[in-house]
């Protein structure tokens, strides 16, 4: 019975992200962006808003974001526990998520790059060089992201 | 005829001008301009340490790397002994920052008065300010040293954020 389950994960697994997700090798720009939220200090509750937090990358200028089209919200959320709240190490929370259109990051002169690793994964990179312009990017992608909060 | 006045090119908001008059008024008025600028430039944060708080929670909640799940430094002790000097500058008259912590372990601060009307900076552990803004469609980004007074680019765009 337990490998039934097992067994019955890894195909429902299979199922959402290798035949349902499939998705073009290009983002297109109507195309939605989920960056997940898994510190509370990337968003506020109080105005309903994503802060620039949310979109600062990490040292190596790549910031990590899933392509949602065509998922259900559920499955949306299943992709931010599974491959990113639950593999962060420590695992953390899911606090939320902020979608942003690829539009959005493309007009901010920044590039979105699809390596399907995981499934659905991309980075958005052409980070500038200097802190100040990246603060000022970060701001400008948070001011056009919406906030969904997961509870 | 006595006058008190704030000049345009004035190096901060407590700016004390030289030429204040001889007068018995001009005396008075000076007295009362020295008053408004002590009360003005008591930092709000040494009274109710509210900000201090924050920023004490800041430090604890990203003490240890990978605090944000995507691979984010540890705060910088530098940046946040940094933060700390730099709130105990800010005066009363300012609205208190939403404290926050970059995936580079540097202490932010960020002023926030509604849709794309938002004022963020980065204390770096080096005392330098990286700073940016959106001003409606205007945007404006930079870097400042810092050392014991808010840099006149860096309060100038709070005035620009807060006086709009």
């Amino acid at each position: 019975m337990k490998y039934l389950k097992q067994f019955l994960t890894i195909l429902t697994d299979y199922y959402h992200t290798k035949i349902k997700g499939r998705l073009p090798n290009t983002v297109s720009s109507s195309e939605v962006l989920a960056r997940y939220l898994l510190s509370s200090r990337s968003f506020s509750r109080d105005n309903n808003r994503v802060k620039r937090q949310a979109f600062m990358p990490p040292a190596n200028l790549k910031l990590s974001v899933y392509r949602t089209d065509k998922l259900s919200e559920i499955d949306i959320w299943r992709i931010g526990e599974k491959r990113v709240a639950g593999k962060a190490k420590p695992p953390r929370n899911l606090h939320g998520r902020a979608d942003i259109k690829a539009l959005k990051v493309v007009e901010t002169g920044l590039q979105i790059i699809p390596d399907n690793v995981p499934p659905r994964h991309a980075n958005i990179i052409d980070w500038p060089d200097e802190k100040s312009e990246r603060i000022e990017v970060a701001l400008e992608l948070a001011a056009n992201a919406s906030l969904a909060l997961r509870f | 005829m006595n006058t008190a006045c704030i000049p345009m090119n004035y190096r901060n908001p407590f700016f004390l001008p030289v030429d204040r008059g001889v007068s018995d008024t001009a005396a008075i008025l000076q007295k009362a301009f020295r008053e408004i600028l002590g009360d003005c430039s008591r930092s709000a944060t040494l009274e109710d340490q509210s900000m201090m708080h924050a920023l004490s929670e800041a430090a604890e909640e990203c003490s240890v790397d990978n605090w944000d799940g995507y691979g984010a430094k540890a705060i910088s002790l530098d940046s946040y002994r940094n933060a700390q000097l730099f709130a105990t500058t800010l005066p009363t008259t300012m609205p208190l920052p939403e404290v926050s912590v970059d995936p580079d372990g540097e202490v932010s601060f960020e002023w926030y008065k509604g849709p794309r009307m938002v004022f963020s900076l980065s204390i770096s552990a080096h005392n330098e300010i990286n700073y940016a803004g959106l001003f409606g469609r205007n945007k404006v980004n930079g870097t400042e040293h810092f050392y014991d007074e808010i840099p006149k680019a860096v309060f100038d765009n709070l005035d620009r954020l807060l006086s709009h």
